[in-house]
């Protein structure tokens, strides 16, 4: 193998090193949107589904915009009724809001 | 010790500049996905240096230039079959297939940050459609640049050239 040969390929591994650890990393630890406050511990519990929360958070004044699920809870996207962005995050089971994150 | 020196200058140092700070950039995004002041900061600057390529492809020197090496389709499909021949045609700028891989690039991108930016825009936030298009567009850039180092790679080895240390130099053999 030639010294050019060398560099390239070395060169090559590099970047595609790089590539992989971008590809396969996972997101860096951060504190969790709702520190565990979601956590469910009785198996009997009825879960509350996406359309219930979102209709409990319009009835509290938030337009709501999108429904998921994010460690355990259940998140809103939408706006406040100051109308600024937010998300919200929701227990699945007693329908307390944990967490609100506003977004600015 | 090689035989042949690389006494040609052909990428700019803003070009270069350009090209791996862009790399940093995309890279910090992927990574801190989660992250949103990085994340959206990488976003913000990418878009910026979309915006001075933008410009530099048509103000900047001669390989910068978009004239230079964007052509039409046949030309690309022709260089990719003369790469299966052993002789392919040799580029000092970028090759045809090269140049399509930063157009999509560039357009990638492109819909990728500013998707982003207007997802935290009032109008925009929580939408769902621009959040799944963020989303592909990211993933499809991934994806280019993926298929963008084994094109490099490949080229290099069938030019006897390094093109990676070329975008670091800015120097190819004449």
């Amino acid at each position: 193998m030639t010294l050019r040969t060398k560099t390239l390929l070395s060169s090559a591994a590099g970047l595609a090193l790089g590539l992989a650890m971008m590809a396969a990393a996972p997101a860096p630890a951060a504190a969790s949107d709702d520190d565990g406050r979601c956590r469910v511990t009785d198996p009997n519990a009825t879960w509350l589904t996406k359309e219930e929360v979102a209709a409990r958070l319009k009835d509290q004044g938030f337009d709501v915009r999108r429904m998921d699920t994010e460690d355990g809870c259940l998140e809103m996207k939408g706006m406040n009724k100051d109308g600024k962005r937010v998300e919200v995050y929701v227990h699945p089971v007693s329908g307390e809001i944990v967490n609100i994150k506003r977004d600015d | 010790m090689t035989t042949r020196s690389d006494d040609v200058r052909v990428w700019d140092p803003l070009v270069r500049l350009f090209h791996w700070t862009l790399v940093a950039a995309m890279a910090t995004a992927f990574i801190a996905e989660d992250s949103m002041n990085i994340h959206e900061t990488a976003g913000y600057v990418a878009l910026g240096l979309i915006g001075f390529r933008l410009v530099w492809g048509v103000v900047g020197p001669r390989h910068a230039r978009f004239s230079d090496f964007v052509t039409r389709p046949r030309t690309v499909v022709e260089y990719v079959r003369s790469l299966f021949t052993g002789h392919p045609k040799r580029y000092v700028g970028h090759n045809p297939a090269g140049g399509l891989m930063i157009v999509l690039l560039l357009i990638g991108v492109l819909v990728a940050g500013g998707t982003g930016a207007l997802m935290v825009t009032d109008r925009f936030w929580g939408v769902e459609w621009i959040e799944e298009v963020h989303e592909g567009a990211a993933n499809a850039v991934l994806g280019l640049v993926i298929v963008h180092v084994a094109g490099v790679v490949v080229s290099s080895l069938l030019h006897g050239e390094n093109l990676i240390r070329a975008m670091v130099t800015g120097r190819k053999k004449a």
